[in-house]
């Protein structure tokens, strides 16, 4: 019989294991480090579960979790330069669900997004689940409209990268 | 290549996690948070249980050096006990609470702190060791002659004193290897905020 906080628990986990998990993979370099990132992640939420006092939506209250947990992870991680490059953190997903073609699109927008600053990274994987920018901003601790500024920069520099031509 | 973003959402959308065996990650996750609880646990009993065995032990009753060298060794645990046990605490109550910003500044201070612990704080509990040790010999060593006595405090202080300081450069360098690039590159993502 499963108690209330394990309960609350599972559904969290449901609802947001899918944006957790792409999180993870725009923040670690390979499939054993996402893995890691995700686990700590989860273990900081449920260890604070009990802590969480409706001062925010659930949702923002997982994404300061998961965002602070993320950066200093990629802190530490980038002292360990002898990590496998990103790519590998592909592995991560159900291979069955994507095709060649999308897998290629897919290690190219990693790529991008793995060139990014980690605070961009962070805007950015957000705003690639369609966040709020209220909620950006309230993740990230910037205001909203330096927050559209740099969606802008972000958004013209994701698309650089994945267009080179320009087209 | 996607011509716009709403293409880049959709396939960033596409990527699914593995499925986890929820029972079996709750059961682990219940697992690490009990860890945790002990280690706190153990840190807050280790150190009244070793006051309270030097003071059973030692004749503590029959001469005030003594008892006054046990209670500066008591006061200089509990003063690191309370660092590191505040250091753990603030540790684990910080990431629901702060945006990024107020993140990454606690986090730095928090990092910063390790540092001044090891470089400041540590050779003050060396002191007060030292000056604990000193006054029990000072006392034990009584009935011996003067020279044996001023050779034996040197060999304690020096012995302890470099043993001391050989562990905290050790420190020092661990924290310049692991610590000081994660708080240049904290420091370098609070920057681009600005």
């Amino acid at each position: 019989m499963k108690n209330s906080k394990e309960l609350e628990f599972e559904n969290l986990y449901n609802t947001h294991k899918d944006k957790l998990f792409r999180l993870c993979l725009g923040f670690a370099r390979d499939s054993s480090v996402a893995h890691d990132l995700f686990q700590e992640i989860l273990l900081k939420i449920w260890s604070h579960l009990d802590s969480f006092r409706n001062e925010s939506s659930i949702s923002t209250w997982i994404y300061r979790i998961a965002y602070n947990t993320a950066i200093t992870f990629s802190a530490k991680e980038n002292n360990h330069p002898d990590h496998t490059e990103l790519i590998n953190g592909m592995e991560l997903a159900d291979p069955e669900s994507n095709s060649l073609e999308m897998e290629f699109q897919l290690k190219k927008l990693y790529e991008a997004i793995n060139s990014l600053p980690e605070t961009d990274r962070v805007i950015a994987t957000l705003l690639l689940e369609n966040t709020r920018y209220k909620t950006i901003a309230e993740v990230t601790g910037i205001s909203e409209n330096y927050v559209a500024v740099k969606i802008n920069r972000i958004k013209s520099s994701l698309m650089k990268t994945l267009n080179p031509n320009g087209k | 290549m996607e011509n716009n973003f709403e293409d880049m959402q959709k396939l960033w959308q596409t990527q699914k996690p593995q499925e986890f065996d929820l029972t079996a990650l709750m059961a682990g996750l219940k697992k690490t948070e009990s860890k945790q609880r002990r280690e706190l646990f153990f840190m807050l009993v280790i150190t009244p249980l070793t006051i309270g065995f030097l003071f059973w032990s030692m004749p503590w009753r029959e001469s005030r050096g003594i008892e006054v060298s046990l209670y500066i060794i008591a006061f200089a645990m509990i003063w690191v006990l309370g660092l590191a046990f505040r250091s753990k605490v603030v540790k684990n109550n910080s990431s629901e609470r702060f945006n990024n910003e107020q993140y990454l500044t606690t986090q730095i201070k928090k990092l910063k702190a390790r540092y001044v612990i090891a470089r400041k704080h540590m050779y003050g509990y060396t002191f007060l060791l030292l000056l604990a040790l000193n006054i029990s010999y000072y006392i034990v060593l009584e009935p011996l002659t003067t020279i044996i006595r001023i050779g034996i405090h040197l060999a304690l202080t020096v012995l302890v004193g470099g043993f001391m300081h050989w562990q905290m450069r050790r420190k020092v360098k661990k924290y310049d290897r692991e610590l000081k690039p994660m708080i240049d590159q904290m420091e370098e993502m609070l920057s681009e905020k600005i």
